[in-house]
């Protein structure tokens, strides 16, 4: 028996990407994109999703991808798909999604969607007749001429053959089938795959053969297949088609697909962090190679210095993904916003292709959403004002990403209202955020500004007249947090922009935070070997300072308060000390208390404070006060502060 | 027509009855049997039958192993393999292997002479 269990998580990760990219597809479909395409890519998903499921046993999210599946099924014979049935299959992929979550939580009986899977039938059943016709026939399923001149034909057919529920070795005839058309023609791709097959894994009987065949040759090719043994439908799934556009990458795409693998990106953090030793250990190896006086030593050290870094770049590297996982997600959620508000929106996504830094994306996607959402609620400012001020009916919003050296810039831009500086002058003023006076000296870009003031974030009057505030505070802290910053531009009249500035990747580290009043500090956790507590009476004078007695030995020991020149009336009684391991080899680092262990990204100092070399960067805690990260080999050797 | 020459290979008495009433309808003729992988490469090698129902789970050597050393002397040979229920990779290792095609017991006997058919067929027609 295959233990399941360790699929899941990779069950869980896929089929998040596949409902994503099944919902922009989908989106596509509604807007009637270039023809056949998105169909078979959300055909294609639904199917994925329905073997993914049903091979881990998940019975009732199996079942609805199979719905969704037949939904798509019809939509490739029709070649279109009505507006409920794309209702119908968003809210399929939304009760999917919330079956990945259930999965997640070790609840999967409790994905159960039979409500759903009957209103599917329901609607089948209802518009059958259209599609009934062309699958009597029996014959191969009419191609929907799509975007003819700007499809290609890639010369590949795809062909579904449908194994009897009878037959008693579905696996081994699908097999059989597979070698013999093999043998004929050349199949370049097929689902199950022989190795699936292999191994047992055929869960719905159905065989997607992916061939390359001349017209010729293909119906004799169909003919063998009806012949097969247990063969109950064979279906002609037509041409493959690709957009013009996508035509060049399509050969270099499915190369890719099959050279790379997928990895969690928690074994990413962890290769950072097995760097971060390996740094470590390599400043061990070259401190014994100069205690030893041994020069070669020396130089393999060197050497490792660089191969260390090496690895640390390919792992940053590894680390980004494109955009496009966090637009993908926009247009179906501004198309549901367009639809509740009831104003047309388009959405304009451009540079999606542009690369971050993974744990960027995550906790850009709140961010963005907002800034989105806020428009397509907000900027809108009536049909009549638009056509008035000659704009077309909808409100564009343009999600722009570009790069600028080592920052990423992601532009939320509407061609809405605009905000008007003096409508959020007075809302200051309401909101007692800043007095009259103060306002009234605001410039326009700094009264902007204003929107993301806590006190005016949640502020009603903001939201009603000029349509913005609502969390821009929370998406101001994101960017920050991030070691970014927001910019807001905005004319009356003419639409809203939002600029995200961000740092295309993210030096991320844990960190212990140790308080010394009345401050709190950083120190990397890779530092740190142990903590105890302060005890005064361990304090030896030896060797011409002050050490601390730590088990068998004598360790260096400072007050981490007195080394960063705070005063202090006497010497302290209490408190905790931290043992951090340091060239030399470890030091007692005496402070107040210890205020948890957190990761953070570093960001880096500008001037003047970068000139103190003991800081080894900043970073913002989750409350919002800042923490200096110490390096603390540079601030005892330095013992710098105190003179 | 002539009788198409048929050579029945299985360890259990009641299978090769059972096969040979499948085949009594005139069209075929059995021309010998086999209980086990060794004496089929030695019967085939005597009989040169036109097909062979090949038994999978045998004593001495298994019906895979015959039908690699039968095929790899007769290149044309036509083995159909008899496999039961939950030996689906066993079948696709003899299919594999270059079984023709394989029938899964119990067998019906019409679906046996279809798949008998399709592999006489084949070979004449393509």
């Amino acid at each position: 028996m295959i233990d399941l269990q360790k699929y899941k998580a990779l069950f869980i990760s896929e089929a998040r990407e596949i409902l994503t990219s099944f919902q922009s597809e989908l989106l596509r479909v509604e807007r009637q994109e270039a023809g056949r395409e998105p169909i078979d890519a959300m055909f294609r998903a639904a199917h994925s999703l329905k073997g993914m499921a049903a091979s881990m046993g998940y019975d009732g999210f199996s079942e609805l991808a199979h719905a969704l599946e037949d939904i798509g099924s019809d939509a490739r014979l029709s070649g279109t798909m009505a507006t409920a049935a794309v209702d119908l299959m968003l809210e399929g992929v939304d009760r999917l999604n919330s079956f990945v979550g259930l999965i997640e939580a070790d609840n999967a009986a409790a994905c159960f969607a039979s409500d759903l899977v009957e209103s599917i039938r329901a609607l089948r059943a209802a518009t059958a007749p259209a599609t009934a016709t062309s699958t009597a026939t029996g014959g191969p399923a009419k191609t929907a001429p799509g975007d003819a001149a700007a499809a290609i034909d890639t010369g590949l057919t795809r062909i579904l053959v449908c194994f009897s529920e009878q037959s008693q070795a579905p696996q081994a005839r699908a097999f059989m089938l597979q070698r013999q058309i093999a043998k004929q023609v050349e199949m370049v791709e097929s689902s199950p795959s022989t190795d699936d097959l292999r191994q047992g894994r055929f869960p719905d009987r159905r065989l997607y053969l992916t061939v390359r065949v001349k017209p010729a040759e293909l119906e004799r090719l169909l003919k063998l297949a009806r012949g097969a043994t247990d063969v109950e439908r064979v279906e002609d799934l037509g041409p493959l088609q690709r957009r013009r556009s996508d035509s060049a990458p399509a050969e270099a795409e499915s190369a890719d697909a099959q050279r790379t693998v997928r990895v969690r990106t928690e074994i990413l953090d962890e290769f950072i962090d097995s760097v971060g030793e390996l740094l470590r250990a390599r400043d061990r190896l070259r401190a014994v190679a100069e205690r030893v006086d041994l020069p070669e030593l020396t130089e393999i050290a060197d050497e490792m210095v660089g191969l260390t870094k090496d690895i640390y770049d390919r792992v940053m590297a590894a680390r980004m993904t494109p955009l496009s996982l966090l637009t993908d997600r926009l247009p179906r959620v501004v198309r549901d916003l367009a639809r509740k508000a009831e104003r047309p929106v388009e959405l304009r996504i451009e540079g999606a292709d542009i690369e971050v830094d993974r744990a960027l994306l995550d906790e850009l996607h709140s961010a963005v959403l907002h800034v989105v959402r806020n428009a397509v609620d907000h900027a809108h400012e009536g049909q009549a004002a638009r056509a008035a001020a000659g704009k077309p009916e909808a409100l564009t919003v343009t999600v722009r990403a570009a790069r600028d050296r080592d920052h990423v810039l992601i532009e939320i831009e509407d061609d809405g209202g605009g905000i008007d500086p003096d409508v959020i002058r007075a809302a200051a003023v309401a909101a007692g955020t800043i007095d009259q006076q103060r306002a009234a000296a605001l410039s326009d870009e700094e009264a902007l500004e204003l929107i993301c003031a806590p006190g005016l974030s949640t502020a009603e009057k903001v939201t009603d007249t000029s349509g913005r505030g609502v969390g821009m505070d929370a998406v101001r802290s994101t960017a920050e947090r991030l070691g970014g910053d927001l910019q807001i531009r905005s004319r009356l009249g003419h639409g809203t922009c939002f600029t995200l500035r961000l740092p295309l990747t993210m030096a991320i580290i844990g960190v212990l935070l140790v308080e010394v009043a009345p401050a709190v500090f950083a120190i990397p956790t890779n530092r740190v070997s142990h903590a105890l507590d302060f005890d005064a009476a361990l304090l030896r004078q030896a060797y011409g300072e002050t050490r601390l007695r730590v088990d068998e030995e004598l360790l260096p020991y400072y007050d981490l308060g007195e080394l960063l020149g705070f005063c202090r009336e006497q010497p302290a009684q209490d408190g905790t000390v931290v043992l951090v391991d340091e060239q030399a080899g470890a030091v007692a680092v005496r402070v107040d208390r210890i205020a948890g262990l957190q990761e953070v990204v570093v960001k880096p100092l500008g001037a003047p404070l970068a000139m103190l070399d003991y800081l080894a960067g900043a970073a913002l805690l989750p409350d919002g006060r800042p923490a200096f990260i110490l390096d603390m080999g540079k601030l005892v050797r330095g013992e710098a502060v105190a003179a | 027509m002539a009788k198409k020459r048929v050579l029945i290979v299985d360890d259990a008495v009641f299978m090769r009855n059972m096969i040979k009433d499948i085949f009594s309808s005139g069209e075929y003729e059995i021309v010998g049997e086999a209980a086990n992988g060794i004496e089929a490469v030695e019967r085939y090698r005597d009989l040169k039958p036109d097909l062979t129902t090949m038994d999978i789970v045998m004593p001495f050597k298994s019906g895979i192993e015959a039908t690699k050393e039968i095929l790899a002397e007769d290149a044309n040979a036509k083995i159909i393999m008899c496999s039961a229920l939950g030996q689906e990779s066993l079948v696709m290792e003899a299919i594999e292997a270059g079984a023709a095609d394989f029938i899964v017991k119990p067998f019906k006997g019409e679906d046996v002479i279809a798949v008998v058919k399709k592999v006489l067929g084949d070979g004449g027609a393509a």
